[in-house]
């Protein structure tokens, strides 16, 4: 191995030993969920904001809330509903009777892990307010601007059942989102654990594992990970392919994509490839990194046709295809 | 498969909309008169038909009939109409049959209805005029379909599409029957030898180009697995290859492993290449191909 890659593979080594910690402590709460935990901390590291689909009760709250416990940052539960406002989210001015002046008064935004519960549940103008929020990293109020803390993780969910009544979010703002990650039923052996965890006890208090400016390190580690040519040209075969699928030898795809990935994706899929071989404790990314991380960078981003709706297939189907197309380095 | 019953479905769609006929009609003083529709279900594109018949049996002149009137009609346009009269003896009797013809255009999405045709006639025998009424009729108006122009007719598409099958599969077939022998042939090639001979090759490549060397090697490998134990080995990665030969217990796994472990190092981490290491990958591969060439394969 180049020396230097050498020497970066055993700082990282050494450096990312705190994420066996996380995992650890988390699973002392929540049993199985190993994908979501995966990408609560590669959202973490590469300094991205999730999107996650699941049905209620598959813990995703209780993930996030001991994630924020054991790197012992401050979390903040938004449940989003029609009556909802962007003040009520970012903040407001009040005015202070006693001192004739107006006071600000912060949002809940202002907090390191937000969890923005069923955010279609709230009107677009909301929506909005916390994805800009999210993209500027800064929110302002009345004529002040205030820098949001750091490290700032979104994780909102959405419902994939009863849909109706609910604002859908657009596509450009879901494409504001890093990952999309769709979480399914424990299997049978880990729901039989959580019943035996969870009818002993109602909560387990956990110390923090991890201080956030260990966070803060981590992620300009995670910066240094070495990528080989080989893999951006991957990368972007596999973006491409989604866009021009004729010239990668998959015409019958065409008429099933009506938009391909946009640069954004290649952009997070070479930064959670990176995040992907820190967690595993490597200095270089792999094409396994890019695989694993694939789906949830791409299945918001492929828009799918009325012919492909038609056929019941999804955004997932379509990428799995041009995946098991493009030949790995 | 699934695009043929699509295909076959789009075909014949504009038929699927299509229901029976329906027919009213009503008798008296050895006349009967009929109205019938070609459809009750038709879509906005297409054209219905109401055919307005009345049959007299005996003696015709014992009848004035008045000309019969287009029916009230609602949600249908009358664009045409036409008539035709003609006489058969049935069973020694003399029958005589007109018919009247209207053509309709659907106007919108919906239910469209046909009031009452209704005859006028003088009976000369008992010099009254009498009046006959057939039934109102209801028709439903669906979306408009993709009709396919010329009308070419669907069955003969289809027997175009058996014909075509038919002569298609007896190719495959004869050509399948004929190629057999050389098929045998090579199946007769070990895939060992048949890449051990490959892998040959790229020894003078070693000093050469080690670029070039290293990408023949991780093709060869990834071939060899690929055809051996019927894995995608080009398109899946180092750690799903490992999982999946450990999960076949594939034979010589540990070198298999070791191959792919120190090729993603050499092709992702600039791992330098020493010619010790070029030596060791090429004695891997080959010591893997050897081990499992079949018994009695390697008589040269």
């Amino acid at each position: 191995m180049n020396e230097e890659i050498v020497k970066l593979n055993a700082e990282i080594e050494k450096e990312s030993e705190f994420i066996d910690r996380i995992r650890e402590a988390i699973h002392k709460r929540i049993i199985g969920q190993e994908v979501l935990i995966d990408r609560l901390l590669i959202g973490l590291l590469s300094d991205g904001h999730i999107l996650l689909e699941g049905v209620p009760g598959l813990a995703k709250t209780l993930a996030v809330r001991t994630l924020s416990d054991v790197i012992n940052t401050n979390f903040q539960r938004i449940q989003f509903t029609p009556d909802l406002l962007p003040a009520d989210i970012i903040g407001t001015l009040v005015y202070n009777h006693q001192t004739g002046e107006f006071i600000t008064k912060k949002g809940p935004i202002f907090s390191n892990i937000i969890l923005a519960d069923e955010i279609n549940r709230a009107p677009a103008k909301v929506q909005s307010a916390l994805l800009e929020a999210m993209q500027e990293r800064q929110v302002t109020i009345g004529d002040e601007t205030f820098k949001l803390d750091s490290p700032f993780l979104v994780m909102a969910t959405q419902n994939p059942i009863e849909q109706q009544g609910t604002y859908p979010l657009p596509e450009a703002q879901i494409d504001r989102f890093m990952l999309k990650v769709i979480i399914d039923y424990p299997k049978r052996e880990e729901e039989k654990q959580i019943m035996k965890l969870y009818s002993e006890k109602n909560f387990i208090p956990l110390e923090p594992v991890v201080e956030p400016k260990e966070i803060l390190a981590a992620r300009e580690l995670v910066k240094k990970i070495y990528v080989d040519e080989k893999i951006d040209n991957y990368i972007l075969d596999i973006v491409f392919a989604t866009r021009h699928p004729e010239k990668y030898g998959m015409e019958e795809l065409s008429d099933l994509i009506a938009w391909g990935a946009s640069p954004r994706a290649s952009i997070y899929l070479k930064k959670v490839a990176r995040a992907h071989a820190f967690i595993k404790h490597r200095g270089y990314v792999t094409p396994e990194d890019v695989r694993a991380m694939l789906f949830d960078v791409l299945r918001h981003r492929v828009i799918v046709t009325y012919e492909a709706e038609a056929e019941e297939l999804t955004s997932e189907d379509i990428i799995r295809k041009i995946v098991n197309r493009i030949e790995v380095p | 498969m699934r695009s043929i019953v699509l295909l076959a479905l789009l075909l014949l769609s504009p038929t699927l909309v299509i229901a029976q006929p329906d027919t009213t009609q009503v008798t008296t003083d050895n006349l009967t008169v009929s109205s019938e529709v070609n459809k009750t279900a038709l879509p906005q594109n297409d054209t219905l038909i109401l055919t307005v018949s009345f049959r007299v049996s005996g003696d015709i002149d014992n009848y004035i009939f008045h000309e019969i009137k287009p029916p009230t009609v609602s949600n249908l346009k009358l664009f045409k109409t036409s008539s035709a009269n003609r006489t058969a003896e049935e069973s020694g009797e003399l029958i005589t049959y007109r018919e009247y013809r209207f053509y309709y255009l659907p106007v919108s999405v919906g239910m469209g209805y046909i009031d009452p045709a209704i005859l006028s006639y003088d009976f000369v025998p008992a010099g009254t005029t009498r009046r006959l009424a057939t039934a109102r009729i209801e028709v439903e108006i669906k979306e408009p379909v993709k009709v396919k122009k010329g009308g070419f007719p669907i069955w003969i598409l289809a027997v175009i599409i058996a014909v075509v099958l038919a002569i298609v599969s007896a190719y495959i077939i004869i050509h399948r029957r004929r190629k057999t022998p050389k098929e045998e042939e090579e199946i007769q090639v070990p895939l060992e030898e048949e890449l051990l001979e490959k892998l040959k090759e790229t020894k003078q490549l070693q000093k050469e180009d080690p670029d070039e060397f290293i990408a023949r090697i991780s093709m060869l490998t990834r071939r060899y697995i690929a055809r051996k134990y019927n894995i995608p080995a080009e398109i899946a990665s180092r750690e799903e290859l490992v999982q999946a030969l450990s999960e076949l217990g594939a034979p010589s796994f540990s070198k298999f492993e070791w191959i792919l472990n120190r090729l993603d190092e050499i092709k992702f981490a600039r791992r330098k290449l020493q010619t010790t290491e070029t030596e060791e990958l090429y004695g891997k591969l080959e010591a893997i191909l050897e081990e499992n060439l079949p018994k009695g394969g390697d008589n040269e």
